[in-house]
């Protein structure tokens, strides 16, 4: 390329050229390379090409100085202990001191910068000083002074040192320095000018020059993805067309370059010249957080498993692929999941994990073993078993993390594909050692801490795992400086980026930044520096197009004025309209009724089946619903929940009065016991159940008040109802019986079966800890079908026909008896039939509507057996509470598909 | 058009004053904008800067908008383009181009740098204080702002609802109480925080301001609040009234039988209770003396209320007297209602109990705020109200806000406000502290515009009474003159007609800044009338959603066939009321633009690949699993589904690896099994080596998705795997629960192709538009009532604040003062729904449709729902409802209707068939795929030591050549270690170690400088280079590589490498020799040969210089091929 045809000449002769970035060196390697191979060189020297900041450290390096000199992360991390010290010392807290010490030391970098051409102190007469200011002051001195105790230098003082050591003559300066994509020197790089020309140095500040024949054109777009979409079809027929270097600058390229990647990449793919096209290698410059990578994030989520641990990591450590066992227990981890999710574990601690692991007869081996070994690790590195532990120092917390995830079986059994390596040395050359020279600064720290700057750095250091091909680049708008391409597409050119916005930094007077002519301190400034940027951009090739989105969301946006200057006065802008949304392909789908499954073979009839009565009232709610839950047995995968479940809780109440009953076993015991006595009664008794529930950690604790409330809850429904009844004696409590039904055979369970005197019959009672409607019992439909089961099929051991049967609803203030009895006054609350809603379907008496409930049952049965699952709610509401509905795509009624 | 006089001439040209500071009232199509685009140009034409001004809209978009509305004025003026005749736009030009002036004069380049005007929402200036103000704001620079915060909530409240804080044991009984009040129910108590959480910027500073607010205080204003209520009262009882009553009380209270009736009181009363709580209860003795238990007026008097039957005296009179008393209150239109009030009037003290839990919650919620600051600072996100709270926080804290702002570059002089009516407490509270120490007169203006008619987000904490309050007092002592604006520009006399005629009564008679009532204000109407009814009502008896969006689709389809392509707006009060228009608009092919009304989450095409998703990310989601092979792109018939009925131990993976099952299938189910297995297969062995929207979309893809669903549904699903990306998490996700709760909030994307002629949105979305037909549905159905708080709190402009907790769970009653607080606010909303109607109709440029059911009551006449829309319009519409002959009744309960199941939609046979054929293709040529088994070791620390040992070594033996080569002595040597051990330390070695091995490489380079080898290594021969750097092309490839150290001595070109490495122990040397000169020969032939091709002169000679040991091992020449 002819553009750097003088700087190659330059760089030969033995020039030194600095770069303003790092791409813009390798760039310039790069082409230096080619331009000797076509002179027919085999070998030769490299040039002396460097970033500006490498230079600098490489004489720092020739002084013998170099282990003087501060990382950026190192001098970022001090910066934050001076912050954190401050704050302890006024007792006040701040939100993010990282972003702070960034502002911070991006302050302290201004003032250093502009130090050396004149006066530039914060603290002068001049200013006014905020809080703001003074904390910086504060902090600033106290960063200073400690540097000067450990003799360290950071970048925001190399140059001035290197000036200072040129000065002296401690550094040989070179005959000839030439400056590379600089759109302008700041202060202290005009300083830096200005000695090496005293020294006799020929520097030479080269800026960019417009091509003399440049093409451009400029588009806008209906909104981003669409522009992105558009600059994407653009890029694929420039390779097609074989022009040479493409190139497409997207300014806020750190937020969309998810969306860039992945449009590009399909869009290249799409083409017919993949030799042309390289769509595979392709990658957007900036690359990706180390973070983000899996292994990484199984790594960083495996270090921070704690005392103890939520269910969302237990579930990602059990799924991820990354771990010893992993693939190949795969199957067996995924059901300890699901199991823990029925245990209702939300956050448990390890050993209570390992334990429960443990219990569960077929867990899988291999992870309970890590379990253990994390829960080793942990009290290892701990003063004693609580959690606090003793300060290492950074090196050796990384040493341990390493020897952790080594043992843990990181990064798991799949062979590392080519990628997988590349992160890996990601993590072990750049990531760790990144964090051991953090000790440097860095006093001896606890485990969460080191993790939480492992993690820090793993956000930050990115990632770009395959090579570049270089003749598609996608770049941000700062990186291109002094690069030159064959075409290249500007997009995002709104009035939002160009010109810039003026944004002064909190941590210095806004009047000395405007001295001073700091980085968008003024409108002015921002105006030069559009023209600038818009200058460059527009000289770095041939073929340029400008492009703009009209529209973010509903709001429109502006093209950047500065775009204007460069095109003719009569030039219109050429609008384009590329449409994300593939078109629609059009293949008719086939349709089919499909609403019966298999039949339990009516040869083999009768059959038993699991589930109990509620088979009957799903089938009742919906076919596909009983058939979903009963027949294919899938359920959804259940989210752990806070406190004592509902489930829970029925089943506390059930067990609490089944023991009850068994000990007092008629009215008359009931009523012989004293309000103190029953409530001792109960307390005794709910205390005896609740200790041998099962319960996670968090209900643990729950269960004082627990025990409470159910026994108050008990105690009123036994004061409020059952003293209140007409004298009965228990005969049958929580009783398991086959009963045939149609074809089925269920089990079933009354809750409990009172025998009222004188041959009064019995009364079926059934607990509802949830709210229970008549409508259910006696409606056209049959919702609540296991009191008409009990009803019809009777029970052992109790004598007579049953004459009512209820539920006991039993929730705090809404305590009631619900049911439909022979006759009147059986239970107080409970009416006959004839005064039920059953008389509005013409029922007016028991038999009558035992008729009628048996006749329901056995249709409903007998549906079940045949395998009906027909997709029929029989209400709306009755979907809310069911997990199907992706299954049985009750939704697809609502609207086209 | 003839020409119209305007009414309000006066207060149009005063609000362009800038001098003048006011408070425009400006309601529906007065030109608002208009009239802010002129006062802000005015203003701009006389500042000396352009951010003196500060202008602050209610959305994003309205602020862009006002920018680009200055700046298009802007620029015509320069262009010196005459756009449209009248007043406004002459005025308009007229300031225009005095900013131009002021531009030039000044230098501003307003028009390349139109980010100088600072037009904001009241959101963006809060985070440009922020962003100045990271050490004050204690945010430390301004953070990402969730749009998910109820995670965050979550999170902090999680760490709050437990029993075990340490060393706080206040904390636990504060959460045990609560707990106990709310029965044990810990996922309630969870939610009811997470909601209050969200809610904080309302309640925070009143728990804040000190430590457990004084009990009396808070009586004290719930005193107020009753004694509010009795003033009220009080005004209807005349003298006359009071006397009679007095009188007839007395006796009645002294005959009364039952002496626990409330009557029983008045007992020897003397004199007529005052409006203060502690005579409530003679209060409630009337109210019993006067009102049936139901709260009628009573109709008898009998001895049971203390009038004995008989003749005898003074009981007779007395009776008669209290029967005319009655006779006159119901005829002169006294309200019973208002008497009745005083019932539920709570007595204004707390219970023990309530005390106790708003003492509990006193002590939680703010454990909770702090709670969610550590979350915030965890994950460095915050919500909208942490922002606003610390801006303003900000701002008090640094003593001097003016001054402050001022430090911050802020020299705001002038404000102008849109929107007012909507102002919160918080950020009126913003605008006085940015006011502070203004004074009238000193130059600077505040423009507040808005209209109180259309404050309707009380959901976002608006309080329309501060309107008013500044319309009466100003802000914070800084006067405001009140202007009110008239004409409407906007609909056709017809509308204006209508709305003028009706909404007097609609609205309250009265305004009132404490209940937030707000007067009609009448409006001028400039457009003449147009043909036909302005104002049309569809009633319907019962409620039949099915039906109303069928005439609505109607109406639609009609109004699209008009000349001019009018825009038609449908809008709602909530979302749901759209689900059955949306469902007819689709089925009658009317395209729609509609934002933030289709929920996602019930899309088929989004819940199939949310199952897709959770299927390859969790082998035991069974039910995921089933669902992907049931979706379109397999579309298993429930048969061949039963072969995969879970079993405990198995997983679907491990069943669709299994032949014999298969075998089971159907043919069918075997071929559409076999095709997609092999890619659901595939996409799990890709797990978290791909980002997940990357694996998700992929296999959608491969499973042929989009030829499964239509191009909406398409968006559908581009926006669910948006979602995907933001939640990924090394390729997988944390937590499934969190995409379900993510997704829930989700909407369908607006159809871009549609041209926006037809929209659809909530009213309040529709705020500041217009539409040529305005369509309401639903008017008479009501909104889902709120969750009950677990603290209801009111802010009384006078009384300060008032609080209550709720009452205990399972309590029949609700506690007292917890529902004088929900009278207070159901007021307050009452109000608001009648402005809610105002803003819907006043969208209307042409003509109003009214949709509303009014169901029969017993007396068969029409009454609508409570709370409904079509309650607060009733006077206007009941003729309509009345007149209305009821059609057939037989209401159909929705989904009753589909007697039949759900088809089962797939792809077809043919196209599967083809698809196997195509992926056996692909699986062939897939299998030649490589993956590298490595081995992957991961390196202890003691190799990366030795590297950095050996790196730091090569650069001082430079450093030493460089520098006075041989002549170095061990004194100058020895002055290294200290440096040497410090830049160990600087790359990351312990200090410990540091020490050690800086010993080490100090001993090396001593070592190296006392040995005679050493020393002619370091000379400065002819030629000499240290780290030279070499490219050069081998076999094609271009090869990089750095010397450590080459010279010229006598004739021969030699070239060394340095090694750190030393023999280890028993060793021999001459074997180390060999072992090492094997391994490093290759790299020294290369070596040499560029070095031979730089310099061709000298022969090369090669060796290998251990430092360590002095050791030196030269590379004979017949070593090298
Ligand atoms: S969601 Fe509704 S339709 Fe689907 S299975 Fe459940 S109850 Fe039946």
């Amino acid at each position: 390329m002819n553009a750097y045809k003088s700087i190659y000449a330059a760089a030969a002769s033995g020039a030194v050229l600095v770069t303003v970035n790092r791409r813009l060196a390798r760039t310039l390697h790069d082409g230096y390379a080619r331009r000797q191979q076509s002179r027919g060189c085999q070998v030769w020297e490299q040039p002396a090409i460097f970033t500006l900041e490498t230079w600098l450290r490489r004489c720092l390096a020739a002084l013998g100085e170099e282990g003087r000199l501060l990382t950026p992360a190192q001098s970022d991390c001090l910066w934050q202990q001076m912050i954190r010290t401050d704050l302890d010392k006024h007792d006040l807290g701040l939100m993010q001191v990282q972003a702070t010490s960034r502002l911070a030391a991006q302050a302290h970098r201004l003032v250093s910068d502009a130090q050396c051409v004149g006066q530039c102190a914060v603290s002068s007469p001049l200013f006014d000083l905020s809080p703001e200011h003074q904390a910086f002051l504060r902090w600033q001195s106290a960063y200073l002074l400690y540097c000067e105790q450990k003799g360290w230098l950071d970048t925001a003082a190399l140059t001035g040192h290197i000036i200072q050591a040129l000065s002296t003559g401690n550094i040989f300066a070179p005959s000839k320095f030439i400056f590379l994509g600089f759109d302008e020197l700041n202060p202290v790089q005009t300083c830096l000018q200005q000695q090496l020309e005293a020294l006799g140095t020929t520097v030479e500040v080269v800026v960019p020059e417009s091509a003399p024949e440049v093409e451009l054109d400029c588009y806008s777009c209906r909104d981003e993805m669409s522009e992105i979409l558009a600059a994407a079809k653009w890029a694929r027929q420039q390779l097609e067309d074989q022009v040479g270097t493409v190139a497409v600058v997207v300014p806020d390229l750190a937020r969309l370059q998810g969306a860039v990647e992945r449009i590009f990449r399909r869009e290249l793919q799409r083409s017919l010249f993949p030799q042309r096209v390289a769509a595979q290698t392709f990658n957007v410059s900036l690359g990706n957080p180390l973070h983000q990578q899996g292994m990484v994030a199984t790594a960083l989520e495996l270090l921070g498993v704690g005392y103890s641990v939520e269910l969302d990591t237990i579930s990602y450590l059990l799924r991820s692929p990354w771990l010893a066992g992993g693939v190949t227990e795969a199957g067996a981890r995924a059901q300890l999941e699901r199991w823990l999710r029925q245990q209702n574990v939300r956050e448990i601690s390890l050993s209570a994990l390992i334990k429960l692991c443990r219990q569960r007869g077929d867990s899988p081996r291999s992870f309970t073993q890590l379990l253990l070994l994390l829960r080793d690790a942990r009290s290892k590195t701990s003063f004693n078993s609580l959690s606090k532990s003793a300060p290492r120092s950074l090196v050796q917390w990384g040493d341990h993390f390493n020897q952790l995830l080594q043992q843990a079986g990181w990064p798991g059994e799949r062979a590392l594909t080519s990628e997988d390596f590349q992160t890996l040395s990601a993590w072990r050359d750049k990531l760790l050692p990144a964090l051991a020279e953090l000790s440097a600064v860095h006093p001896a720290t606890d485990r969460s801490t080191a993790l939480n700057l492992l993690r820090k750095l793993a956000m930050e250091q990115l990632f770009q795992p395959k090579a570049q091909d270089d003749r598609l680049q996608v770049t941000g708008i700062l990186e291109t400086a002094g690069l030159h391409f064959d075409a290249l597409w500007v997009m995002g050119l709104t009035d939002q980026v160009l010109p810039g916005r003026v944004q002064h930094n909190p941590f210095l007077p806004v009047e000395l930044q405007r001295q001073h002519r700091m980085p968008h301190s003024s409108v002015q400034h921002e105006n030069d520096f559009a023209k600038l940027t818009m200058q460059r951009l527009i000289s770095a090739a041939p073929q340029v197009v400008l492009s703009y989105p009209c529209r973010d969301g509903d709001m429109s946006l502006r093209p950047s004025p500065f775009m204007f200057a460069h095109l003719p006065d009569d030039y219109t802008v050429v609008a384009v309209d590329e449409d994300m949304t593939p078109e629609a392909k059009l293949i008719d789908l086939e349709s089919l009724v499909d609403e019966v499954g298999v039949a339990l073979n009516p040869a083999e009839a009768p059959h038993e089946v699991q589930g109990g009565t509620a088979i009957i009232k799903e089938q009742a709610l919906c076919p596909f619903r009983a058939y979903a839950h009963y027949r294919l047995k899938v359920r959804a995968l259940e989210s752990p929940q806070a406190g004592f479940d509902s489930r829970l809780r029925g089943d506390l109440v059930h067990k609490v009065l089944e023991r009850f009953w068994s000990q007092i076993t008629s009215h008359q015991q009931l009523c012989a016991l004293s309000a103190v006595e029953l409530e001792q009664l109960l307390a005794k008794l709910t205390q005896k159940v609740l200790e041998q529930v099962e319960l996670n950690e968090q209900a643990t604790e729950l269960l004082a008040i627990e025990q409470q409330r159910l026994t108050a809850l008990i105690v009123d429904w036994l004061q409020q109802f059952e003293q209140l009844r007409t004298p009965f004696t228990v005969v049958a409590v929580e009783q398991r019986k086959k009963i045939t039904l149609g074809a089925l055979v269920l089990t079933a369970v009354p809750d409990r079966v009172d025998c009222l005197p004188d041959n009064g019959g019995q009364v079926v009672i059934d607990y509802k800890s949830g709210a229970v409607s008549n409508g259910d019992l006696v409606g056209a439909q049959l919702l609540e079908p296991q009191l008409p089961i009990y009803a019809l099929k009777g029970f052992d051991g109790g004598q007579g026909q049953v004459v009512a049967v209820t539920f006991a609803q039993l929730r705090v203030g809404e305590c009631a008896f619900k049911g439909v009895a022979a006759s009147d006054g059986i239970i107080a609350g409970v009416k006959s039939v004839e005064k039920s809603l059953a008389a509005k379907r013409d029922i007016y008496d028991w038999a009558a509507l035992l008729a009628d409930w048996e006749q329901q049952l056995e249709r409903l049965a007998s549906e079940f057996a045949a395998g009906q699952a027909q997709v029929l709610p029989v209400k709306v509401s009755a979907c809310q509470f069911c997990d199907l509905s992706g299954l049985c795509r009750i939704a697809a009624r609502d609207g086209e598909e | 058009m003839s020409v119209i006089e305007l009414t309000d001439v006066v207060a149009r040209s005063q609000a362009v004053n800038p001098e003048l500071s006011c408070i425009v009232r400006a309601p529906a199509g007065s030109g608002k904008t208009e009239l802010l685009i002129q006062r802000l140009l005015a203003l701009l034409g006389r500042v000396e800067r352009p951010d003196e001004i500060l202008a602050i809209t209610f959305t994003r978009k309205a602020a862009a908008e006002m920018g680009q509305r200055v700046l298009v004025a802007l620029r015509q003026a320069q262009e010196s383009a005459q756009v449209g005749s009248g007043d406004h736009a002459r005025l308009t030009r007229q300031l225009a181009c005095a900013v131009l002036k002021r531009d030039h004069e000044r230098g501003w380049h307003l028009l390349q740098h139109p980010d100088q005007l600072q037009i904001q929402t009241i959101d963006s200036f809060n985070a440009a204080l922020v962003r100045r103000m990271p050490w004050l704001s204690r945010l430390g620079g301004l953070p990402q702002v969730s749009e998910q915060p109820t995670q965050l909530y979550r999170a902090a409240v999680r760490q709050v609802v437990h029993l075990h804080h340490c060393d706080s044991e206040h904390i636990n009984k504060a959460v045990r109480q609560l707990l106990i009040h709310l029965d044990n129910r810990a996922d309630i108590l969870e939610d009811m925080l997470i909601n209050l959480l969200g809610r904080r910027d309302q309640w925070l500073r009143h728990l804040l301001t000190d430590e457990g607010r004084q009990r009396q205080e808070l009586e004290g204003a719930l005193s107020h609040i009753v004694a509010d209520y009795l003033r009220q009262l009080l005004a209807t009882v005349d003298p006359v009234l009071q006397q009679e009553l007095l009188v007839l009380g007395a006796f009645a209270a002294d005959n009364c039988a039952k002496p626990d009736k409330a009557l029983c009181a008045l007992d020897g009363i003397a004199a007529f209770p005052q409006p203060v709580p502690a005579d409530l209860y003679l209060w409630c003795g009337f109210a019993d003396l006067l009102l049936t238990a139901d709260g009628g007026w009573r109709k008898r008097c009998d001895k049971n209320m203390g009038f004995p039957a008989g003749k005898k005296e003074p009981g007779a009179t007395m009776k008669q007297r209290m029967t005319q008393l009655l006779a006159s209150l119901r005829e002169q239109g006294h309200s019973p209602a208002l008497w009745g009030a005083v019932r539920s009037l709570p007595d204004p003290q707390y219970s023990e109990q309530q005390w106790y839990i708003l003492q509990a919650l006193v002590t939680l919620l703010p454990q909770a705020v702090a709670q969610l600051w550590l979350e915030f600072s965890r994950s460095g996100e915050v919500d909208f109200s942490e922002i606003a709270l610390k801006a303003r926080q900000a701002l008090v804290d640094s003593g001097n806000p003016t001054e402050q702002l001022l430090m911050l570059d802020h020299r705001v002089q002038h404000i102008l406000i849109d929107e007012f009516q909507d102002t919160s407490w918080l950020q009126f509270d913003l605008l006085k502290t940015v006011t502070a120490g203004w004074q009238a007169g000193d130059g600077r203006s505040l423009f507040i515009v808005g209209d109180p008619m259309q404050s309707i987000y009380r959901f976002r904490e608006a309080e329309v009474g501060l309107f008013l309050q500044a319309g009466m007092s100003g802000v914070a002592g800084f006067p405001l003159q009140p202007l009110q604006l008239q004409a409407n520009f906007r609909s056709q006399q017809g509308v204006v007609a209508w709305v003028n005629r009706w909404f007097p009564t609609i609205f309250p008679e009265l305004e009132d800044v404490g209940s937030g009532a707000v007067c009609y204000a009448h409006a001028q109407s400039v457009l003449p009338q147009e043909a036909g009814e302005a104002v049309q009502v569809f009633a319907q008896h019962q409620l039949n959603i099915e039906d109303e969006a069928a005439t609505v689709c109607t109406l639609v389809a009609q109004l699209l066939c008009q000349p001019n392509e009018q825009t038609i707006a449908i809008l709602v009060r909530s979302r749901p009321h759209l689900t059955a228009i949306l469902r007819a608009l689709r089925a009658a092919g009317i395209r729609y633009q509609a934002q933030n009304v289709d929920p996602l989450v019930n899309r088929p095409a989004v819940s199939d690949l949310v199952a897709l998703t959770r299927a390859i990310l969790h082998s035991a989601d069974h039910l995921s699993w089933m669902t992907v092979l049931r979706a379109p792109w397999c579309g298993l018939c429930l048969a061949d589904l039963d072969c995969f009925r879970r079993e405990h131990d198995t997983t679907m993976v491990e069943m669709l690896t299994d032949p014999e099952r298969l075998q089971r299938l159907s043919a069918n189910g075997q071929l559409r099994v076999g095709v997609v297995g092999s890619v659901l297969t595939a996409a799990i062995a890709r797990r978290g080596r791909c980002s997940l929207r990357e694996l998700i979309e992929d296999t959608w893809q491969a499973l042929e998705g989009s030829e499964c669903y239509s191009m909406a549904a398409c968006r559908d699903v581009d926006q669910s795997l948006c979602l995907l990306e933001k939640l990924d998490h090394g390729g997988d996700l944390l937590s499934f629960e969190q995409l379900d709760e993510e997704l829930r909030v989700l909407f369908s994307a607006a159809d871009e192709r549609a041209d926006g002629q037809v929209q659809v949105m909530t009213i309040h979305k529709a705020k500041g538009l217009e539409f040529d037909h305005v369509i309401l549905p639903g008017l008479g159905r009501r909104p889902r009532g709120a969750d009950k708080s677990l603290i209801r709190w009111q802010e009384h402009p006078e009384y300060g604040l008032l609080l209550a907790p709720i009452a205990a769970r399972g309590d029949a009653d609700d506690d007292p003062i917890y529902e004088l607080l929900g009278q207070v606010e159901q007021k307050k909303s009452a109000h608001e729904v009648a402005r809610l109607l105002y803003v819907a109709i006043t969208r209307a440029k042409r003509h109003v449709y009214l949709f509303g059911h009014a169901e029969l009551n017993k007396d068969d006449e029409p009454r609508p729902t409570k709370g409904s829309l079509l309650e607060k319009l009733w006077p206007a519409v009941e003729a309509q409802f009345i007149a209305l002959v009821d059609d057939a009744d037989d209401v159909v309960e929705p989904g009753a209707d589909r007697a039949s199941g759900l088809p089962l939609q797939r792809l077809s046979h043919v196209r599967m068939v083809e698809l196997g054929a195509i992926r056996d293709q692909a699986d062939v040529d897939n299998s030649a795929c490589q993956e590298v088994p490595l081995d992957a070791q991961i390196p202890l620390a003691d190799d990366r030591i030795a590297a950095l040992v050996g790196t730091l070594t090569h650069s001082w033996l430079e450093y030493l050549a460089l520098n006075g080569g041989g002549c170095w002595s061990p004194d100058r040597i020895e002055l290294l270690r200290e440096p040497m051990a410090t830049q160990l330390r600087m790359v990351g070695v312990d200090s410990n170690q540091a020490q050690e091995h800086g010993e080490r490489i100090v001993r090396m380079l001593n070592q190296t400088i006392t040995s005679k080898r050493g020393r002619w290594i370091l000379h400065a021969h002819e030629q000499a280079r240290c780290e030279y750097p070499l490219s050069g092309v081998v076999d094609g490839e271009l090869v990089n590589l750095v010397i450590d150290r080459t010279f010229v001595v006598d004739g021969e070109r030699w070239i060394i490498d340095y090694k750190t490495s030393a023999a280890l122990s028993g060793q021999n040397k001459a074997d180390f020799y060999a072992q090492q000169s094997e391994r490093y020969r290759a790299q020294l032939e290369r070596y040499r040969l560029f070095l031979s091709q730089i310099d061709p002169e000298h022969p090369c000679r090669c060796a290998l210089y251990f430092p360590a040991f002095d050791g030196w091992c030269e590379l004979e020449d017949s070593c090298f091929k």
